[in-house]
This record gives C-alpha cells, sequence and structure tokens, in this order.
C-alpha cells in the first residue's frame, strides 16, 4: 500500500498540481479571514471551477483551501475579535489581547507557524494511518459497504452537536435526495416529475452550494457591520526569523496540540472549535504562567492554532477510507471527490490509487505552502479583506454561485435548483437542523441503496445475508453502541439541564 | 425570524411541512415499481414518523425551548435579500448573466446599506469583466446569454 504513496508523488510535483495547491491555499486564507465564510462555503462554492480539471489538481485545490482557510480564520480572530471560523474561537483568548497590545503581527506569525504544523502533523497521520485502514476496508463486500454507509450517515447524524432528531431528519432528506432520478439498479424513474433534467438526479455541488452558500450570503447582506471597528490598526513589525526563534519553546504545546487536533478529527462530528478548547485548555493546565493566560499569551494562540489545522486531514482519514467524514468540511471534500468519479469509501483505494496518495501528499504540501504564501505580506494584504464593504461582498459571492451552479450542466435549471435549496437550507440552518447529515445523506445515500440491492439480488432476497459474516455484525455492533451512546447522553444532558434550572 | 420564532413555533412548523411533503411524496410513490420505490419510501417513511416525533419533543418543551431560535435578523430584511436574490436570477435568464450581475452588484449593495456608486459600479465592472475574460475567453465556456448579451 505504501508503495503507491511513492508511486503517485511524480504527478505532485507537475507545476498544474503545485499551482492548484498555492491557489488553494490563497483562496483559502481569503476565504477564511472574512467571518462568517468558512471553508466549506469556499470549497462549495469554488468546485464547479474544478470541473475542466483533472481530479488530482481539483483535489490539490481542495487540500489547499481546506489548510488556507483554518489559518485564514486566525487574522480576524487575532485583529477584530471575530473568528473567521468556528474553530479559530479559541484563537481570540490570547490573540486580541496580543493585538491591543501592538503585537498582532506575532500573533499572526504564531498562529501562521502554527497552523503550519498542525496541518503537517495532520497530513502525516493521514500518511500513515489511512492505508493500513484501506486495507482492511478492501476485504468488504457489499453487504459490509451497506452497514459502513448506514453507520457513516448515523454517526454524523447521532454525534454532531444538538439535537439527535434533527440529525436524523436531515440525514433521512440527503438520503431521500440521493434517490431522485433514475434507479441505478432497475432503470424506473423516480421522483423527476417528467423532467429530463432530473434523470440524473440531484447534483451534490448544486445542493452543496445551495444548503452551505445562500445562508451565510443573506446574512452578509442583511449584517452588513464591517471590520471598521477594528482597534488593531497597528500590527507590529517584529522580524520573521527573531520570532520563529522565540517560537522554538512552543515544541510541547505544538506536539501536544496536534495529537489531540489529530484525535478529535478523526472522531466523526467531533472536529472544530470542540479540539481548539481542549487543547488550549490542556496547554494552559500544563503553562507555569497560567495566570497570564488570556491576557496575550503567544503559546495560547499556537496551542489552538495548531489544532485547528491538525484535525484537517485528520478528519480525511474515516473519509476516504469508510466514507464517514469527520467534520462538515470533510463532508463537503467528499462530494469533491464524488463530482470527480471518486466514490469515497472501500473502494476507493483499489480503484484510484495515485489520487487518493496524490492527495495525502497535497495536504502536507499544502501545509509547507502555507507558511510561504500566509507570510506577513499576505497577512497584511489579507486582513485589508476585512474591510470590505459586506454588501458588495455578499453580492459578488452570489453571483459566483450562480456562475457555481450553471457550470455543472449549462442550464439555468440547476441555478433555481440551487435557489431552492439555499432558501430550505437557510430555514433549516435557523431551527438549528444540521447541514453535514444531509450533505452526507446526499453522497451515501445513493451507494448504500446500492449496495443493499445488490447484496439482496446475490443472496435471492435473504435478509439473513446482512448479518452473516463477521465484519457486518461487528459494524451492527458498532451501530447499536452509537445508538445507545446518543441516548445515554441526551438523557444525560437533559438530567444537567433540569438540575440546572431547579 | 423573530417574528416567526416568538409567534409561530418555527420548529413544529418545519415538522408540519415535513409530515405534509413525506406523504404527498410516499403517495405520488406508489405509482413507482416495487423495487424502485421501497428505499425512497422507506426513508420517507422514517422522515415522517421523526417529524412527528420532532414535533412532540417540540410541543412538550414549549416555547421555552423556542426562544432560544429567535434570530436578531429581522424577518423583513430575510425576505428583501431572498427577493432581491429572486429577482437577480430571474434577469440571468431573461437579460444574461453579465449583463444582470453588473447591475446586481451595486443595486443589492446600495439595498443593503452601501451606496458609494463610484466604487460599487468600478468594482463591479472590473469583477464582471473578469469573469467574462475567465469564462468566455480562457475556459470557453458560455454562462447564461439572454437579450442583451
Amino acid at each position: 500500500m505504501f508503495e503507491a504513496l511513492w508511486h503517485s508523488l511524480p504527478d505532485i510535483l507537475s507545476v498544474s498540481s503545485l499551482l492548484a495547491v498555492a491557489v488553494g491555499v490563497v483562496a483559502g486564507i481569503f476565504l477564511g479571514a472574512l467571518p462568517g465564510l468558512s471553508a466549506t462555503l469556499g470549497i462549495s462554492v469554488l468546485l464547479p471551477f474544478t470541473f475542466g480539471m483533472s481530479p488530482q489538481v481539483a483535489l490539490g485545490m481542495m487540500a489547499g483551501i481546506y489548510n488556507g482557510s483554518m489559518y485564514g480564520g486566525a487574522i480576524p480572530a487575532i485583529l477584530l475579535r471575530i473568528p473567521g471560523t468556528p474553530a479559530a474561537v479559541a484563537t481570540t483568548f490570547d490573540g486580541y489581547p496580543m493585538a491591543q497590545q501592538g503585537h498582532a503581527n506575532k500573533a499572526l506569525r504564531v498562529a501562521l507557524v502554527s497552523s503550519a504544523i498542525g496541518g503537517l502533523a495532520s497530513g502525516l497521520a493521514l500518511m500513515l494511518l489511512a492505508p493500513p485502514l484501506g486495507s482492511v476496508t478492501l476485504m468488504f463486500g457489499p453487504t459490509e459497504i451497506f452497514w459502513v454507509s448506514v453507520f457513516g450517515i448515523l454517526s454524523i447524524a447521532l454525534l454532531i452537536k444538538g439535537n439527535a432528531v434533527k440529525g436524523l431528519i436531515s440525514a433521512g432528506i440527503g438520503i431521500f435526495v440521493a434517490t431522485v432520478g433514475i434507479d441505478p439498479v432497475s432503470a424506473n424513474e423516480r421522483f423527476t416529475f417528467g423532467s429530463l433534467y432530473l434523470d440524473d438526479g440531484i447534483s451534490v455541488i448544486v445542493l452543496l452550494i445551495g444548503l452551505y452558500a445562500m445562508p451565510p450570503v443573506i446574512d452578509t447582506l442583511v449584517n452588513p457591520q464591517s471590520g471598521e471597528e477594528s482597534h488593531a490598526k497597528e500590527v507590529g513589525d517584529e522580524g520573521f526569523f527573531k520570532s520563529l526563534v522565540s517560537m522554538l519553546g512552543y515544541w510541547k504545546t505544538w506536539l501536544r496540540a496536534s495529537l489531540i487536533g489529530i484525535a478529535v478529527g478523526i472522531l466523526p462530528g467531533a472536529g472544530g472549535s470542540f479540539g481548539t478548547f481542549i487543547s488550549y485548555n490542556e496547554a494552559k493546565r500544563s503553562a507555569r504562567n497560567s495566570e497570564e493566560w488570556g491576557k496575550g499569551e503567544p503559546e495560547g494562540v499556537a496551542a489552538a492554532e495548531t489544532c485547528n489545522n491538525a484535525d484537517t486531514a485528520a478528519s480525511m482519514i474515516p473519509a476516504l477510507t469508510l466514507g464517514i467524514p469527520g467534520t462538515s468540511v470533510a463532508a463537503v471534500m467528499l462530494g469533491g471527490f464524488l463530482i470527480h468519479g471518486l466514490q469515497p469509501g472501500p473502494n476507493l483505494f483499489r480503484e484510484h490509487p495515485d489520487e487518493v496518495f496524490g492527495f495525502m501528499w497535497q495536504f502536507l504540501i499544502a501545509s509547507v505552502m502555507l507558511l510561504f504564501l500566509g507570510g506577513s505580506v499576505a497577512t497584511r494584504l489579507f486582513s485589508k479583506v476585512l474591510y470590505l464593504p459586506r454588501p458588495l461582498l455578499g453580492s459578488i459571492i452570489l453571483s459566483l454561485m450562480v456562475v457555481g451552479a450553471y457550470s455543472i450542466h449549462e442550464t439555468l435549471f440547476d441555478v433555481f435548483l440551487m435557489f431552492g435549496f439555499g432558501v430550505f437550507g437557510y430555514v433549516l440552518e435557523k431551527l438549528k437542523f444540521p447541514m453535514a447529515p444531509i450533505v452526507l445523506g446526499v453522497i451515501l445515500g445513493g451507494f448504500m441503496e446500492y449496495n443493499f440491492r445488490i447484496s439482496m439480488l446475490m443472496s435471492g432476497n435473504d435478509p439473513a445475508v446482512l448479518w452473516s459474516s463477521a465484519p457486518s455484525i461487528v459494524l451492527i455492533a458498532m451501530i447499536v453502541m452509537l445508538i445507545v451512546l446518543t441516548c445515554f447522553k441526551q438523557r444525560l444532558s437533559s438530567l444537567i439541564g433540569k438540575r440546572l434550572t431547579n | 425570524m423573530k417574528a416567526i420564532s416568538k409567534g409561530l413555533m418555527p420548529t413544529a412548523g418545519i415538522c408540519i411541512a415535513l409530515i405534509v411533503t413525506s406523504t404527498s411524496f410516499i403517495v405520488m410513490g406508489t405509482g413507482i415499481p416495487l423495487e424502485s420505490a421501497m428505499f425512497p419510501l422507506t426513508v420517507l417513511g422514517v422522515v415522517g414518523v421523526l417529524s412527528v416525533v420532532l414535533l412532540a419533543q417540540s410541543c412538550l418543551q414549549g416555547r421555552q425551548c423556542e426562544a432560544g431560535e429567535g434570530h436578531p435578523e429581522s424577518l423583513g430584511k430575510v425576505l428583501l435579500g431572498l427577493l432581491c436574490v429572486l429577482i437577480y436570477l430571474v434577469a440571468v435568464a431573461k437579460l444574461g448573466f453579465y449583463v444582470s450581475t453588473f447591475l446586481m452588484i451595486p443595486l443589492m449593495s446600495a439595498a443593503f446599506g452601501y451606496r458609494r456608486w463610484e466604487r460599487s459600479l468600478f468594482g463591479s465592472a472590473l469583477f464582471t469583466v473578469m469573469l467574462y475574460l475567465l469564462f468566455d475567453m480562457a475556459m470557453g465556456r458560455s454562462l447564461p446569454h439572454g437579450w442583451l448579451m
């Protein structure tokens, strides 16, 4: 399996691949720096621009966006105390006080170096852990793949923050959307209303753009506050190497935060801000000067930023091997794989080894590029982005959404469908329905149905085939444990809630 | 959204909408051969049942819970935003993408409070030309054309 890793390297070092990663990193920093926008929005809006590219080049761009946006989120967190991404919330604790004291430049450099280190650690984890897991999943047949899909969808629906019933409803909506179009097994039309546009089903990109881009665009237009109230006009000007030397003492924090980020990234539904809080608290707990934390301690920025980049590639480990994304960004990344003909899951390593191993290299390269492309010039440049008027920005993103939805099949039907999903997504988001299960439902729903029906056809419609192998029994046991765990968690939180109200 | 969340119990509303929609699709799906219909109809049934459960949860927890779902945006502004988006999409279909986008960016920015016309017109022209050069000229992928362009 590791031979394939080396085999894929020459393609990755081509100019087009390196350029795509670089463009992705820059675009990611830009999007991450804009409060309210995120890697999820960035990847979903920019995905259609990759249609003409080879899968490897497109994947490189996505890896770049993911890494860049995680660091980009630190820029408004430090300069304005507005986290660009949810994962940058903990960065504000010490980053903003540093900026207030005139050390914004140092805080941004700590964030940059820490983000690059977290990304490198995460990329290495992806390289080391995904191939062995991929080897195990190669033994899976249609029945096991069906159970893996069920487990993947349920884990995201149940473990994601909030009401589990809402998560399950979201997943159900996604699975239903995946069934629209011509049935792949018996070629019957399903819920197409006689429209030829729906025969091929609903494009996951149309859904992604609508669900993930429309709500922040509406919020950007409706809440036109800008970053002009920043107090951090002076960013300071310490030399890069001088600040790098002073950072070497953070190695323990970098190591601890990387391990926490990787562990949290692998767990479905746990990624993002959750990990950075754990990392920040652990670093603070073990610090000698813990009373200084929260008042402008650079190590606090290092703890948060290392962790939020360390969960990027790690969240792709279960996503690539089992089709279960650790975070919503990973769910969108799976959509990107799908539109380039790469079905995430057990067969990915068997059918597309060059692309999947190349993607792992690209994650590492993106982390190294982040260090160079996110340097002081870029940081100063992107900090200016914060001053863009919000209505102007919202209008520009809206036109990019139209371009994205139209580019898929060059039909306006998809544009109006995107609008429909956008309105639906806006309502669901305001009512705290999670979006990731919908996306995962669309990605894995068709796959789940296909493998279920193939299993039944192969066994002559004998349902016993579903629990006839050891891996199937293990997966069913994991699903039962997941449900029991969720019930326990919900019961516990309701008891705590009652106790607090009394 | 404030009006929706405080007055009409939005979660209950969406539950009812989901129950009605899933039931309608189930009725529609009865015309599809059983082997193809079984899976989507089962999923719709589960969505319907879960919506009933959520509706019951929402009613039991009452308005205390609903108050937590309030949002600072005014419903009028949100509806205006959605209406502007819809008008823009219709304009794209009728006038063409480039003309509509050039007009939409300054007009929508002005509608939501940014009224520095010279800047927004310049930004809009620059952005539209960049898209034209990228898509029509460099990539050879035409964006929607209409009456004007």
